[in-house]
């Protein structure tokens, strides 16, 4: 084709892009997000201010808005569909462990264009280690904190709204670029999907090819490898951001009734988490970089003559340890929000729960050599992270203490979310003392790497994080849809978890006591187990995954036509005036009720709480 | 429908029937530790002790350990929160 051709192509090219635009500009009756008014173009904001007063409709105002409530079901939505990838990668996993061999990622590898059965599963191990804790686990969380925060401190919105929209907007980028290596896997066969596992340890993470083996130069490195990295460097842009704009917020945009001695405790974890993220995150940027210098540059960071690969483990873990703790601090505060309003009572010893949440923050930087054990560290520095990781056991049993008492001394309704925040409760017991055995030495020493310890954090991460996730989604789904859920499906929902959750990870804990090493594909080589009893165990843990499959199936399901068709609530659709526990967010609904009633927004089946 | 639960528990029934669960699972736990450690390809661990206490491990005798010892534990906890429950300003339960 000569040259006038390729213009004219281009030139039609750029009229259907621009035709594009124009539909989807004028596409004002798609179905747009108003649970309270009627039909039409968009909320009337009620808080003045900076000015959101009238919102474009249709797609144009989920990519333009910077109002914190549609950026935290932004966040939201964002995150459910990360953590589908992470569970559709685990339930491969899963179903390659039932045999001791390789097997079905065997197959599947040639499909995706991957070289093996084990480096698919090492692929896989990697995308759902970084999806669930990166790409899931913060932006959840986000949704929370940016939708609820300035309502609870009774703010107009964020300190700086368009820096909240920036933030959001890195991660689909970044998760295109993590999942990128699975994506352009199938046409290159130098790329692959990364498999440098979550906590991309050198000298594996800078040398690998694409067929898992060390490169011998720079050309044969995986690039799937160097887009993961660039992709979580945007995530970790992303939650910094994030972080500086919540201390802003929290510190200078609290109405002027809520002094800090009137401060919500989940506020309270939002606050202490994004110092986590603000003082931790920076570290994993600059590990990274470092990672990518090494890669392309041949620089010298991590490697054995230069400054070593213990050098990568200290930064990467003096982020990581923190890490833990921005996850599962502010679920500590949704429960602690939300378990007294079903026990009909205010929280007990609300004091001391603030201050074990800032005693967390300040001891989680204290810790991370802990993971260090057995690389042969100086023993004397082990000594010191064994007393500080033993003595982080305190503040979290304080917590859990005060959450029993409350329940104690309360009259307790089994709701939904209640069932989820009991459920958080007993997990979190189970997931904390073993984690307390693994902070002693000896102990570490025997069972580092094993499935013990990959039991020991998801009963932390699934068994009480997500569970919090899931008591607040339950909680607070009618004062972002003004809908109620449905409540068979919501219970299934609960003991199918509570069940799949618990099968799945006690599992692995005995499968570490005999001996299973973490992270294989395969275990008919394996010397150190009974290899029928460790089968009979992975056999377990993969039903309890499939269970889990179910219950988020049916919990999907649920939220989706819910939000479509689910019975409007009132203003107090959860009795709280009842009992005198009433809170501020649910006063603004119930003005935002009464404001789309007066604006005439449709009240047709409208359902007070009976 | 809405998710109204009129019914109400006393909140000390519902935490000491998790205890008692809970308690009943580190016997389940415990049995099945009791199964893993002798297995022979394994670690073949025969005998365990206990603050000086000798015992074989046999499934029964790992499901009372850890009956006890959790039980002893969490009940110790449980008296404690018994007992600061008593100061505490915020009780709906008069009990």
């Amino acid at each position: 084709m000569d040259i006038s051709g390729q213009i004219v192509l281009t030139a039609l090219m750029a009229v259907f892009l621009f035709g594009v635009v124009l539909f989807l500009a004028r596409a004002a009756d798609w179905r747009t997000y108003t649970p309270l008014a009627g039909a039409g173009s968009g909320i009337v904001s009620r808080e003045g201010g900076y000015g959101h007063a009238e919102k474009p409709a249709g797609i144009f105002r989920w990519l333009t808005t910077v109002d914190h409530k549609d950026i935290g079901i932004l966040y939201g939505v964002y995150a459910v569909l990360a953590f589908a990838w992470g569970g559709i990668a685990v339930i491969i996993m899963r179903t390659e462990l039932i045999t001791p061999g390789i097997d079905v990622t065997e197959t599947l590898s040639t499909a995706m264009g991957v070289s093996s059965g084990q480096n698919l599963y090492n692929a896989l191990l990697t995308s759902h280690g970084i999806t669930m804790l990166f790409l899931f686990g913060t932006p959840i969380l986000a949704a929370f904190s940016n939708y609820l925060v300035p309502l609870l401190i009774d703010a107009d919105d964020m300190a700086f709204p368009r820096i909240n929209a920036i933030a959001f907007w890195m991660l689909p980028p970044g998760a295109v670029l993590i999942w990128g290596g699975f994506f352009i896997a199938p046409f290159f066969d130098s790329i692959a999907p990364s498999m440098a596992s979550w906590t991309m340890y050198p000298p594996q993470s800078v040398s690998q090819t694409a067929q898992g083996g060390a490169a011998s130069t720079i050309a044969d490195l995986n690039a799937g490898t160097d887009l993961m990295l660039l992709g979580l460097h945007l995530t970790g842009v992303s939650a910094t951001m994030g972080a500086i704009n919540f201390i802003a917020t929290i510190f200078t945009e609290r109405g002027p009734d809520v002094g800090w001695d009137k401060l919500d405790i989940f506020s309270w974890t939002i606050l202490t988490q994004s110092a986590l993220i603000l003082f931790s995150f920076p570290l994993l940027g600059s590990a990274l970089v470092m990672l990518l210098l090494d890669r392309n540059f041949a620089t010298t960071f991590f490697t054995a003559d230069g400054g070593g690969t213990i050098l990568y483990q200290h930064l990467f873990w003096f982020f990581g340890h923190p890490e833990v703790y921005i996850l599962v601090l502010p679920p500590m505060g949704i429960i602690s929000y939300v378990l007294p309003r079903f026990s009909g009572r205010k929280l007990f010893g609300f004091k001391f729960v603030v201050y074990s949440t800032l005693a967390i923050g300040v001891l989680s930087f204290g810790v991370w050599a802990h993971h260090m054990f057995s690389t042969g560290i100086d023993p004397r520095i082990r000594a010191s992270f064994m007393a500080v990781s033993l003595a982080i056991a305190i503040p979290s049993a304080v917590k859990t203490f005060n959450w029993i008492t409350t329940m104690w001394n309360g009259k307790i309704r089994l709701t939904t979310p209640m069932l989820f925040c009991i459920g958080f409760v007993g997990n979190f017991i189970i997931g904390g003392v073993t984690g307390v055995f693994l902070a002693s030495i000896p102990v570490d020493l025997i069972l580092h790497d094993t499935y013990y310890v990959v039991g020991h954090f998801h009963y932390v991460i699934m068994g009480a994080i997500a569970f919090a996730v899931f008591a607040g989604v339950y909680y607070w789904f009618p004062l972002v849809t003004g809908r109620m859920y449905q409540v068979t499906l919501a219970k299934a929902h609960f003991w199918l978890t509570m069940v799949g959750t618990n099968l799945t990870f006690f599992a692995m804990i005995l499968m570490g006591y005999a001996g299973m090493p973490r992270r294989y594909a395969t275990y008919n080589l394996i010397t150190v187990g009974p290899i029928d009893f460790i089968q009979l165990l992975h056999v377990l843990a993969t039903v309890g995954a499939f269970i889990l499959l179910v219950a988020q199936i049916i919990w999907l399901w649920n939220m989706v036509q819910s939000y479509l068709e689910g019975p409007r609530v009132g203003p107090d659709p959860w009795n709280l005036e009842e009992d005198g526990v009433e809170s501020r967010e649910w006063d603004w609904f119930d003005d935002r009720l009464e404001t789309a009633l007066t604006d005439g927004g449709e009240a047709e089946d409208a359902e007070t709480d009976a | 429908m809405t998710e109204t639960v009129s019914d109400r528990f006393r909140g000390r029934r519902i935490v000491v029937a998790i205890y008692l669960a809970v308690v009943a699972l580190a016997g389940v736990f415990g049995a099945s530790v009791g199964v893993l450690l002798p297995v022979k390809s394994g670690r073949d661990i025969q005998q365990a002790s206990f603050a000086g206490a000798e015992f074989a491990v046999t499934p029964l005798n790992f499901a009372i350990y850890g009956v006890v010892m959790v039980g002893v534990t969490l009940g110790v906890l449980l008296l404690a929160v018994r007992f600061v429950s008593r100061f505490d300003d915020g009780s709906v339960d008069e009990g």
